[in-house]
């Protein structure tokens, strides 16, 4: 029942507060920040009774939901999924605390906000193909209102940007989904069965499918060349909206590949995985890139998004256990500092309503609390060791290295490319947004406030807690990724 | 073959009824006065019509009856249900719809329930010549209802191209029947099915009466190119009709369509593939044309031509290969939650149309500001359109898409196409959302919605999520109704 419980209880809020009388925003973001509270609080109990020594799945449900097409209704955690857990419900939490700035529309804002969590929660959840697919549309609908409604100047066209986007890919994510159950011996669509039955596939089969499904992930990651959506959905969005869509959605493409791809089509994964590396070569390079180009400090962060993704992206193409293990700490990783920097831009928005990097300067004599905690957040994303982004990062080279293959070696060290010049364009940007002689035109910018360090704050420990103990987040995955190497180690010709 | 015998009509005790209701209602429309007439008389036909939903789900199918020239069998319970159904929406939504005056609405609801009467049979038939007459008289029903706005010269201009085109079809449609009577010999399916599948069966003068009986199948379910008619059609005719017209009529159609596809279509490759060739373009050309539409009724005239595509492809699946049962299963769950997504949307359009005067997509700018709660019901039923979860038109989506992956490799170009037919058409559906939730508000003038439609926006909407949040007992009604050929 717990997982139900965390997945529903966001939507039972929304729902909730659809009856409430029109005028009372404060009950409105009151029931809204309840349900999230209580998501977030039954996650950490979950992640608490979770046992990091098993690799199978724990805190099952599985109930009959479609008899004549045997689709159930089946939840459960592992270790691939539960890092996801808590980082979307914190996440969201978060979001909805920062989103008390909103003061248009309210009511539908946090309807369509829960709506979301409860479609994101459900994703990394499910173990049925059938209940993922729905849940994973299910995010769709709410993301194109949050983004139309409530973004900047450009938002209808970056909503239905990302939504057509998205769809495309999903769709063709269907039809894989539909010509797997077919080509399955048991006709099903439980992912762990489906996992068993990988061997009845044909090696053309698979890549077919492995293509199909890809499409679908490598959209929302989102991988070069599908990545033309995420810039502008997350430089219209609103703050906290990119703090999740960046957060939360991106990790749905890789946590995708890693659920499905991996265990069901592992044939695929062996024969696409000098592609993967190379599209992961060519995220982080060419993201790096353009991050280093913008001007704009939030299209700025949105580049750096794909580079960082593709460092997800190069640990799974390793496929060695420390790059996949990597990976997953960098989902987890990239969602929290990710959302720290989207917070800290939505907060010098609010104020200076200019995210032009070239017009700020000297932010750092009149902001310091923000400076400092911008500092941090900063110098996590560029890996910095002492901090928990340098970790993933070094895990995800690390296990890609130890690849005994030459051509994986050479990608491994041209990637590296791109940790310079992400060092480079985030030491750019504090240097003439914060350092230098105080702009006179921001002298009167007030500093952070009270909400935005309730929000800000908890992201900055964790990223200094992991910078420590990352072992924290790595246990949690060390077990399935065990297994998961060994099955695919099993198979390599 | 059976003869005829009075102890049929046992059989054919909805049918009566529904006669009998039609002329009741013609008679109390003599005696009512005009002032309660819009409470009463429609209060009776939907009364009438909702009492025949038992008489049908109860009455035990029988089979071949009437000297084989008609068949009550479970498949056709489902459609006529589905049928019944949207009249009673159809009818209750004309009750709040300001354009039909009250010195008529005798006669339309009248109408309204012989075009049912026409449409039940039309499902039921399992013989040529009761197909055709059948089609004929629900085409006469649909001729006047669609032109029943006399005064608004749209709604006459529907009318007259709706007719034309309707006369044409219906010319070449019994030409291409007489030549596959000469061909085969037999006017009844059975018979057909049998003959065509003995060795040499298919004579190229069977193979030229077919598809110029396509012709006429196309014109009713509004497949390209046989689709002219239909934007017209929607945009002039009263939107109840347009309601009845897009979900019962359409069922109907391929009710029919199925049936004798069925029978003479399976196993035959090359018809096969003429029709997912057509299943292909009647999809592809409404989605492309509903993309420049800014009359909201027209532009569901132009997705349901689409709908009508991904229909086909059930139709395709159904015929393609021995296991049939999928692909009609898919066809009859799309026309099921094809009916409760398109009345719910049409219900929210006429509430709209209440309040703006008009069916401009640009006349719903900001109006979800006032009407938060209407505009969240639209978006279900667009999302139900576009065929994403958690709404009924995904679940018909996905067994569609089943059915034609199922009938294996060799359509899976056609379910290509249809997948990236739903990225498109996703587009134009949300434009509508588009301008509902980011259209600036001209005035805050709340929608005033009737307990009527709010009831009927309410039931399809709930059951357009209940579709795909429980579908066991939709998808078991569709699996029993299954028809075995």
């Amino acid at each position: 029942m717990l997982l139900t419980l965390v997945t529903f209880i966001p939507l039972i809020g929304g729902l909730a507060l659809l009856f409430v009388p029109k005028g009372k925003d404060d009950i409105v973001r009151g029931i809204a920040t309840a349900a999230a509270a209580v998501a977030l609080i039954l996650s950490v109990i979950v992640l608490l009774g979770y046992d990091k020594s098993l690799a199978g799945m724990q805190f099952v449900e599985h109930r009959i939901w479609i008899p004549s097409l045997n689709v159930t209704y089946y939840l459960g955690v592992d270790g691939l999924s539960i890092a996801m857990l808590v980082l979307t419900t914190l996440l969201s939490l978060i979001s909805v605390i920062y989103s008390y700035n909103i003061t248009s529309r309210v009511k539908e804002y946090f309807f369509f906000f829960l709506l979301l969590e409860t479609g994101m929660l459900g994703v990394f959840l499910a173990l049925d193909f059938f209940l993922f697919y729905v849940f994973w549309e299910i995010t769709l609908v709410p993301m194109y209102f949050l983004i139309g409604i409530w973004g900047g100047p450009r938002k209808e066209y970056a909503a239905i940007k990302f939504f057509l986007y998205t769809l495309f890919g999903s769709v063709i994510m269907l039809l894989g989904i539909i010509a797997l159950y077919f080509a399955s011996p048991s006709h099903t669509f439980n992912m762990l069965e489906l996992a068993e039955q990988a061997p009845t596939f044909t090696k053309l089969f698979q890549n077919v499918i492995y293509a199909a499904l890809f499409i679908g992930f490598a959209i929302k990651v989102p991988v070069f060349p599908f990545h033309t959506w995420l810039p502008d959905a997350h430089v219209e969005a609103p703050t906290a909206v990119s703090v999740i869509l960046a957060g939360v959605l991106l990790k749905m493409g890789t946590y995708g590949m890693l659920r499905v791809s991996f265990s069901i089509l592992p044939q695929a994964v062996l024969y696409f995985a000098m592609p993967l590396a190379v599209l992961a070569m060519i995220n982080i390079i060419y993201g790096a890139y353009c991050a280093m180009a913008q001007k704009d400090l939030k299209k700025m962060i949105a580049y750096s998004s794909i580079n960082h993704m593709g460092y997800v992206l190069l640990g799974m193409a390793a496929m060695t256990t420390a790059g996949l293990n990597g990976a997953i700490f960098q989902m987890f990783n990239h969602g929290i500092i990710t959302g720290a920097l989207f917070l800290l831009v939505g907060v010098i928005y609010d104020r200076a309503h200019t995210r032009d990097i070239e017009g700020f300067g000297g932010l750092g004599s009149i902001m310091p609390v923000y400076t400092g905690i911008m500092m941090v957040a900063v110098f996590a994303s560029l890996g910095l060791p002492g901090l928990s982004g340098f970790w993933s990062e070094f895990m995800c080279f690390l296990g890609a290295f130890q690849v005994q293959n030459t051509w994986m070696k050479i990608i491994t060290g041209l990637s590296a490319i791109g940790i310079v010049v992400t060092a480079a364009y985030f030491l750019i940007m504090i240097q003439k947004v914060f350092l230098g002689p105080a702009n006179e035109k921001w002298k009167s910018l007030p500093e952070i406030n009270r909400r935005e360090l309730i929000t800000v704050v908890p992201l900055i420990v964790i990223m200094v807690v992991l910078g420590f103990l990352p072992r924290i987040v790595m246990e949690l995955s060390s077990k399935n990724v065990d297994s998961m190497v060994k099955m695919l180690g099993a198979i390599k010709p | 073959m059976n003869t005829v015998s009075l102890k049929d009509f046992i059989y054919l005790i909805p049918e009566s009824f529904v006669l009998c209701l039609g002329i009741l209602i013609l008679i109390l429309d003599l005696f009512t006065p005009v002032n309660i007439r819009r409470k009463h008389v429609l209060n009776i036909s939907v009364l009438g019509l909702l009492l025949s939903l038992p008489l049908l789900v109860y009455a035990p199918p029988k089979g071949l009856i009437l000297g084989d020239m008609v068949s009550i069998d479970t498949y056709a319970i489902f459609f006529k249900c589905i049928i019944v159904l949207s009249a009673v929406f159809a009818l209750t939504m004309a009750k709040f719809y300001a354009p039909i005056k009250d010195e008529v609405i005798g006669e339309f609801s009248a109408l309204v329930v012989f075009a049912v009467l026409g449409m039940m049979f039309m499902v039921s038939s399992s013989d040529l010549l009761m197909i055709f007459l059948s089609v004929e008289f629900v085409s006469i029903a649909f001729f006047i209802l669609t032109g029943y706005i006399k005064n608004d010269p749209k709604s006459a201009e529907g009318a007259l191209k709706y007719f034309l085109i309707g006369a044409f079809s219906a010319g070449i449609f019994v030409y291409g029947m007489s030549l596959v009577i000469i061909s085969t010999g037999t006017s009844n399916l059975k018979a057909m099915s049998g003959i065509l599948h003995a060795p040499a069966g298919y004579s190229p003068l069977f193979l030229t009466g077919f598809l110029l009986m396509l012709v006429g199948f196309g014109y009713k379910i509004a497949m390209v190119p046989f689709h002219t008619w239909a934007p017209d059609a929607y945009e002039g005719a009263p939107t109840p009709v347009t309601a009845l017209l897009s979900a019962a009529s359409k069922a109907a159609g391929f009710a029919v369509l199925l049936r004798v596809a069925l029978a003479a279509v399976t196993g035959r490759a090359d018809l096969v593939l003429a029709l997912a060739v057509l299943s292909a373009l009647t999809m592809t050309a409404g989605n492309l044309m509903a993309l420049q539409q800014n009359n909201v009724k027209r532009l569901l005239a132009y997705s349901g031509i689409a709908h009508s595509g991904y229909i086909l492809m059930g139709v395709v699946a159904a015929c393609s290969g021995t296991e049939p049962e999928l692909g009609i299963t898919s066809v009859l769950l799309y026309a099921f939650v094809y009916m409760l997504m398109n009345i719910g949307v049409f219900a929210v359009i006429i509430a709209f149309f209440n309040k703006t005067g008009n069916d401009d997509m640009q006349s719903y700018s900001g109006i979800s500001k006032s009407n938060p709660y209407l505009s969240l019901v639209l978006v279900v039923f667009l999302v139900s359109l576009a065929g994403i979860p958690p709404t009924a038109g995904f679940i018909g989506k996905f067994y569609v898409f089943s059915a034609i992956i199922k009938a294996g490799p060799k359509f899976l170009w056609l379910a290509i196409v249809g997948i990236m037919n739903s990225v498109v058409a996703l587009y134009y559906y949300f434009r509508i959302a588009y301008f509902v939730y980011f259209g600036a508000q001209k005035d805050d003038g709340k929608v005033e919605i009737t307990a009527g439609l709010a009831v009927i926006a309410g039931v399809t909407a709930g059951l357009a999520l209940l579709v795909c949040i429980y579908p066991g007992p939709f998808i078991s009604a569709a699996k029993v109704s299954v028809l075995i050929p």
